[in-house]
């Protein structure tokens, strides 16, 4: 062999060394950019979590600001309360006592006309004081002061007056004087802006305070006013729009947590959330409006004791000149229940206000008095009453809300691989796959199973070690060796040869059986890529047998719904502890 | 149940209506609110019960009638669960075109009625109104409506 030609033969196996370590040297470092893009992602995550829990310590510390905030000014709006109208307090204290005083016989006419005059000079503008006079002007039959106090009492709050004396009379057991201001309270209301204490006389009626002709009178009014308003479909509207939303205060949380695969691989998965969370509200109501209509409501053994519930929440409410301290107050209360988040303040303010508002209509105060019976201040036994009459808003609210939530399922529950699914899937580049679960479930495995074998096989084909290609040269050159060598040095040329090519073929055996290995390790890679779209396919399809399960569960106990509203309905005015005092006289003895 | 009893004396599509105009003397929202009687439940079962184009034809137009003078507004048609079986599931009946359709679950339901798809679907309603507008009202199977 010459030396020109050991020397080429030598370089050859250089360059395939060469080409060999390089090859290593390929799959090393596509093995450390997986490595270097595992790292990146986890980094991503983590600068994400970060984010979050930055953000969310923000928001933490903003709402403890808030609170303290909130705290703050409720002590201080308190205060002013306190300084401004707590003369009033000592008025509502002794409105009541001095009733019960008449009762009993211990309070002396002198002590009573007394301090009634004392609060009168102590409280300029507050109706309740020359009320207060005329009563113990009354006791002690004075006629004409009583007539003054009284007229000085309606000049400053005509409503509260009436109210005021319709009951007390009723208390006295003077029927028909109390029918008497009765009638003079209802002439003076408009049932389009009637005042915050209208909820008393709803109060009277659940508690039969004013006897069967007062509630036969009052009973007419509120009828005649209800059809009167119930014309308007805007307002009717209105009250449907008000038991919409307690539909959508009972919605319940998301159910992402025992769905985390479907919710992962389904675009639909907000919308199946949303419907399950709404048809949770279900079970909420049921579980609210049953206990208010199997609630057993006592009445007060004595009639005295019911009226005088009603007029000290009559006398306890605030006067106009109070309000906006008291909205102050509630806004501040309001944060402070929420936590310090305002925007959730804001949204349960906005029932607040609506107690707070001076002028409602009267449908809109038949809502409140069922839905906020703390804040207008009724009682249970009204509230049910209440309930009872809204009953046709609270079903069209109800039916509306379960149609929408219906009408949000998806037609068509689909899952979706996307190629950042899983790490095998960016190492493929694997398409975006999409299939229905419509279709049964072994069809849609074999179908991701497909894609992914489609998507990957041009890539392990590429890894393939290409023997025809490889093979070409060394064919050459050991044929032209040959042909050069064996005419010069016989059969030392044939042997030479042969060894040259034998050396050749096995670097070039080497090279194949390190592709074969690195196509193993990538065939390895993507059978793992496969299974685990397959597990995630798999785990999301049983995960929507469950949420259906869970879904129909709910959803069917819309009619259950539907039939406690009818109860509800026919439930309040039976129950009314009026009713079971006319149908025993005697227990009117205090009348 | 007064209601079945309606619905037995009402089945009578051309005994004449005695009843009609009744609704609409109410204001219009309240007359479209207004339950629908058994005639209707009738009808709307039959239209999809195989029955020749003429006589199908007479009946969508008795419920067009119908509507326009018990609830002051006609529907383009109902959606309502296919009871035929697989592989259908629910149906549309085009009161104007007088065409009745039923769908399986792959198949694609023409605009508005596509929409009340997943309200026949829960079986919750006896039936769907789909009006031009693009307004749903679901029946009960007590007759009331969903408005």
């Amino acid at each position: 062999m010459s030396v020109n030609e050991a020397r080429i033969l030598h370089r050859i196996n250089e360059v395939q060394s060469a080409v060999t370590s390089l090859n290593q040297g390929v799959i090393q470092v596509s093995g450390q950019v997986a490595h270097v893009g595992q790292r990146a992602e986890e980094t991503r995550n983590d600068l994400q979590q970060l984010a979050r829990d930055f953000a969310d310590f923000v928001k933490r510390s903003e709402r403890i600001a808030n609170i303290q905030r909130a705290e703050t000014r409720v002590g201080v709006v308190e205060a002013q309360l306190e300084n401004q109208f707590g003369h009033h307090n000592v008025v509502r204290r002794f409105a009541t006592g001095l009733l019960q005083g008449f009762d009993v016989g211990l309070v002396s006419e002198e002590t009573v006309r007394a301090v009634s005059e004392q609060l009168m000079v102590q409280n300029p503008r507050y109706w309740l004081a020359p009320v207060l006079v005329a009563l113990g002007a009354w006791a002690s039959d004075d006629q004409e002061l009583c007539e003054r106090g009284i007229q000085e009492g309606f000049r400053r709050s005509p409503d509260r007056t009436s109210l005021f004396l319709a009951l007390v009379l009723r208390r006295q057991g003077r029927r028909d004087s109390s029918v008497r201001w009765l009638r003079q309270y209802l002439a003076a209301q408009d049932p389009h802006a009637l005042g915050r204490n209208f909820a008393v006389i709803l109060e009277c009626i659940s508690q039969g305070a004013f006897g069967p002709s007062g509630v036969e009178i009052v009973q007419e009014r509120l009828d005649a006013w209800r059809a009167q308003l119930l014309t308007d479909e805007d307002r009717q509207q209105a009250q449907v729009g008000r038991w919409r939303a307690e539909m959508d205060r009972h919605v319940g949380p998301s159910a992402q947590p025992n769905f985390p695969r479907l919710a992962e691989v389904s675009p639909q998965w907000p919308q199946m959330d949303a419907a399950l969370s709404h048809a949770a509200a279900h079970g909420a109501l049921i579980t609210k409006y049953a206990a208010l209509a199997a609630e057993e409501i006592t009445p007060q053994d004595r009639i005295e004791d019911a009226v005088d519930d009603i007029l000290d929440r009559l006398v306890r409410e605030f006067d106009e000149e109070e309000l906006p301290l008291r909205r102050e107050h509630a806004e501040h209360h309001a944060v402070i229940r929420n936590g310090g988040d305002l925007d959730a303040a804001r949204r349960d303010l906005d029932s607040d206000l609506i107690a707070l508002e001076q002028k409602l209509d009267y449908l809109t105060i038949q809502s409140e008095s069922a839905l906020n019976p703390g804040k207008i201040g009724v009682s249970r036994a009204t509230q049910r009453m209440a309930v009872s009459s809204c009953h046709d808003w609270f079903a069209r609210a109800h039916a509306t809300f379960c149609g929408d939530y219906r009408q949000g399922l998806p037609t068509d529950v689909q899952a979706v691989f996307e190629t950042t699914h899983n790490t095998a899937g960016v190492v493929f580049k694997l398409p975006r796959w999409t299939g229905s679960f419509t279709r049964p479930m072994p069809e849609l495995e074999a179908d991701l199973a497909g894609h992914w074998d489609r998507a990957s096989r041009p890539f392990i084909d590429g890894l393939a070690y290409n023997w025809g290609r490889k093979v070409i040269a060394p064919v050459v050159v050991l044929l032209l060796a040959l042909l050069i060598l064996v005419p010069t040095a016989g059969v030392a040329g044939l042997i030479i040869t042969m060894i040259g090519g034998g050396i050749w073929f096995l670097v070039l055996y080497i090279q194949s059986q390190a592709a074969a290995k690195l196509q193993d390790a990538v065939r390895e890679l993507l059978a793992r890529g496969k299974q685990d779209s397959l597990q995630q396919l798999r785990g999301a399809g049983a995960e929507l047998i469950d949420w259906t399960s869970a879904f129909r569960r709910e959803d069917s106990r819309e009619p259950q719904v539907r039939a406690l509203i009818g109860d509800l309905a026919t439930a309040g005015a039976a129950a009314s502890p009026y009713e079971r005092r006319v149908a025993d006289p005697g227990a009117q003895s205090g009348a | 149940m007064e209601f079945a009893q309606r619905r037995r004396v009402e089945t009578r599509l051309d005994a004449g209506t005695p009843t009609q105009d009744r609704q609409l003397q109410r204001p219009p929202n309240q007359a479209a609110r207004a339950p629908r009687h058994a005639g209707i439940f009738e009808a709307v079962h039959r239209i999809d019960a195989g029955l020749d184009e003429a006589t199908r034809a007479q009946l969508a137009q008795w419920i067009r009638d119908e509507y326009q003078s018990q609830f002051g507004d006609v529907p383009l048609g109902f959606f309502a669960r296919c009871h035929l079986g697989p592989p259908y599931v629910d149906h549309r009946l085009d009161l104007w075109q007088n065409i009745v359709e039923h769908y399986a679950p792959g198949d694609t339901v023409p605009e508005p009625f596509a929409r009340a798809r997943m309200l026949a679907r829960t079986g919750s309603y006896d039936f769907i109104e789909v009006y031009a507008s693009g307004e749903l009202k679901p029946v009960l199977n007590d007759g009331s409506v969903v408005a």
